[in-house]
């Protein structure tokens, strides 16, 4: 089964590199992603069917979405977008994140504790996993332009900020969608629909910094580069609320962790 | 949430009255309304809040509390409705002040975030989020809130449905949930098999008789069978290395888990130590237990393990010097009560466990505890008895709110002008 995921990760890095050598390797980086896609959804489904559970129980679980939606949603969306921009950080965000989880192999075992077993649990975690998809991508590219501007000592155009911008606006509302099935399934299990839990807290921080972003693009006085660096924080914010939370002190109090297996 | 090209922007200057004459305006306040006022507006809030924290204490959550509270948003929505183009009605219903306030609570949401919540006891706060400071900058979120969708909600118009469904459900899950909060009655039903009982007691300690009697026929607590581990001591230090298996126990069963390869011979799931023997034994209070076979650079041994229990002592597998096979305590898979609810002089069953809540009467029934002490053996439920008269207004509000977002995602997915030319 983990060779599934050699071969998601192997296709991903070489379509990296296919697309970084030039215009006419292009083809070949898109098959090699696209068989990388398709070897990371087969391991997906291997790995749901031989543990019997959705696998999203813990960080690293959900890191293997990650490391799949991400070139998954880049092929999407660069198809819709008709646009290329997206190939290289698509891919090169899935071999990362793929390449963390194999560096640092998880025990998977079968049991889900019974706060989890419910209906509410995987779409929760597919659209929270979709829309951070979609604003890591929009985070990296803003960065990526960030840095060339900065580099080349020129200012950010307005066209250079759209893209980014657009993933904004997909990853945005999956993003509500998951607070939202997240409170309703909260409610469900415990009676509360927010109990401003670390992570919660963390999520509504998260969504509350795309909410500002969303609110000041269009003002006048904004510059590209401004926005951009709104971007860039936000996809901060939302490392916070993924991984970083579970370093914080208040995280002995949160039971979203995940970080333990009982 | 602004997404759709906004019919009337209050922060354009062509949607702005024209100048009536007269002297330029030069004063902080006689200026347009803008960012540097909403700075000082929510800063003032929060300075507010922080004195009131000092001679109140924290926020009572009370009914009359939510309704002084509830005044500002309303003569918000009330002032911008009559006074959509007046420079005050622009200001309150505008991006500066929604901004602003979003950046205060969120900064609030940073620090409570971020400090375990005994930081805020030691200042007299149950929790940050019980402070004057936050309800007060909750108050200007949701005064922006109404305003701003009085100023777009009339006349209606097709182009501000985004608009309005997202930030209206924004608006009706704050005031739900701070409804919800006010009037949520939140006590517990402690159980025991065959007793009947009727009184839940809140958390002051307050009693309320319920409108009908519960039973506990029987409690149950399923696990999941469990996985073995590898302990090895840290030479040099007390700590201990343990490398956990994945694999859920059953007679037969191998695993390699860490440098040593097991094979489970017999697993019981439900097992007594009777000196040194491990037997089958369906008690309640059986634990289970598992002989196994190891082997690795020490060769080849033979033993049980198990969790051990109530009744039964753990049991570890000692390989060499300083390492072992251990079985950790075994996962929950299942907390569950079985009920019989007398009202009215019919008794009924009902089923009340986690993420299955059951309803009786309006009342929400949880499944919230058990006696830790006793395990499966528990002959005891802890039940939370839920009265929640704001759920009917919150789910509307996530309900707008979903809407909006899926009228959002279907924006944000189309294809850009220049890709469809």
């Amino acid at each position: 089964m983990i060779a599934l995921a050699q071969v998601g990760i192997g296709g991903w890095l070489l379509a990296t590199l296919a697309y970084a050598s030039g215009r006419r390797r292009r083809a070949i980086g898109d098959v090699l992603a696209a068989v990388g896609i398709l070897a990371g959804l087969l391991f997906l489904g291997a790995l749901w069917s031989s543990l019997g559970r959705p696998p999203m129980r813990t960080l690293g679980e959900t890191r293997w979405w990650y490391a799949v939606l991400v070139p998954t949603l880049g092929f999407v969306i660069g198809w819709r977008f008709q646009t290329r921009a997206l190939a290289i950080p698509a891919c090169l965000m899935g071999a990362v994140f793929g390449g963390i989880n194999l560096a640092h192999p998880e025990t998977m075992d079968r049991t889900l504790m019974p706060a989890l077993q419910s209906p509410w649990f995987v779409p929760h975690v597919v659209v929270y996993m979709v829309a951070y998809s979609a604003l890591g991508l929009s985070s990296l590219i803003a960065a990526w332009v960030l840095v060339g501007a900065w580099v080349r000592r020129s200012p950010v155009t307005p066209e250079q900020a759209d893209l980014p911008h657009r993933l904004v606006l997909i990853g945005f509302p999956l993003l509500t969608c998951g607070l939202a099935f997240g409170a309703i399934w909260a409610k469900e299990a415990w009676g509360h629909y927010w109990t401003w839990d670390p992570k919660e807290t963390w999520a509504l921080i998260t969504w509350g910094a795309y909410l500002i972003y969303l609110h000041v693009r269009g003002r006048r006085s904004m510059r590209p580069a401004l926005n951009l660096v709104l971007l860039v924080v936000g996809f901060g914010a939302l490392m916070g609320c993924w991984f970083g939370v579970n370093y914080l002190p208040s995280a002995q109090e949160s039971v979203h962790t995940y970080t333990r297996t009982e | 949430m602004t997404v759709a090209p906004p019919r009337l922007d209050p922060d354009s200057r062509a949607s702005r009255p024209p100048e009536t004459g007269g002297d330029p305006p030069s004063g902080f306040w006689e200026t347009d309304l803008g960012y540097a006022h909403s700075f000082v507006v929510v800063a003032t809030l929060l300075a507010i809040g922080l004195g009131l924290h000092g001679v109140a204490g924290p926020v009572p959550g009370s009914l009359s509390t939510l309704g002084v509270l509830a005044i500002a948003p309303l003569a918000a929505a009330v002032y911008v409705g009559l006074r959509r183009r007046s420079r005050f009605a622009r200001w309150l219903s505008g991006v500066p002040l929604a901004v602003t306030a979003t950046v205060a609570m969120l900064g609030l949401a940073l620090i409570g975030g971020w400090a375990p919540s005994g930081t805020f006891h030691r200042l007299g706060l149950p929790s940050l989020w019980a402070s004057w400071p936050f309800a007060l900058v909750g108050l200007a979120v949701t005064v922006n809130l109404a305003a701003t969708v009085a100023r777009r909600a009339w006349p209606l118009d097709y182009r501000n449905l985004v608009f309005l469904c997202s930030h209206m459900g924004l608006l009706v899950v704050i005031v739900g949930g701070a409804l919800s909060g006010v009037l949520l009655d939140r006590r517990v039903l402690t159980l025991r098999e065959g007793v009947p009982n009727r009184i839940a007691v809140g958390e002051d300690g307050s009693q309320r008789e319920l409108p009908f009697a519960a039973t506990l026929r029987i409690f149950t607590l399923e696990s999941f069978p469990p996985t073995l581990a590898y302990v090895r001591l840290v030479p040099g230090k007390d700590d201990l290395e343990v490398t956990a298996g994945a694999t859920l126990l059953r007679t037969g069963s191998r695993e390699t888990i860490g440098p040593v390869r097991v094979s489970v011979l017999e697993y019981l799931p439900k097992a007594v130590d009777v000196d040194g023997a491990w037997r089958a034994i369906p008690w309640k209070t059986a634990v289970p237990a598992a002989r196994v076979r190891a082997v690795g650079s020490f060769g080849q041994k033979e033993g049980w393990v198990s969790c051990g229990g109530l009744e039964s002592n753990r049991a570890v597998l000692v390989l060499g010097e300083g390492e072992a096979i251990v079985m950790p305590p075994p996962n929950p898979k299942r907390f569950h009560s079985a009920l019989d609810i007398g009202q009215g002089g019919v008794t009924r069953r009902i089923e009340v466990e986690v993420n299955r809540p059951a309803n009786v009467g309006g009342l929400q029934l949880y499944q919230l505890s058990y006696d830790e002490r006793m395990g499966a053996a528990s002959e005891v439920s802890v039940i939370e008895v839920v009265e929640d008269r704001g759920v009917p207004v919150v789910y509307t509000g996530i309900a707008l709110l979903l809407a909006g977002a899926a009228l959002h995602l279907f924006e944000g997915a189309r294809r850009p002008k220049e890709v469809r030319r």
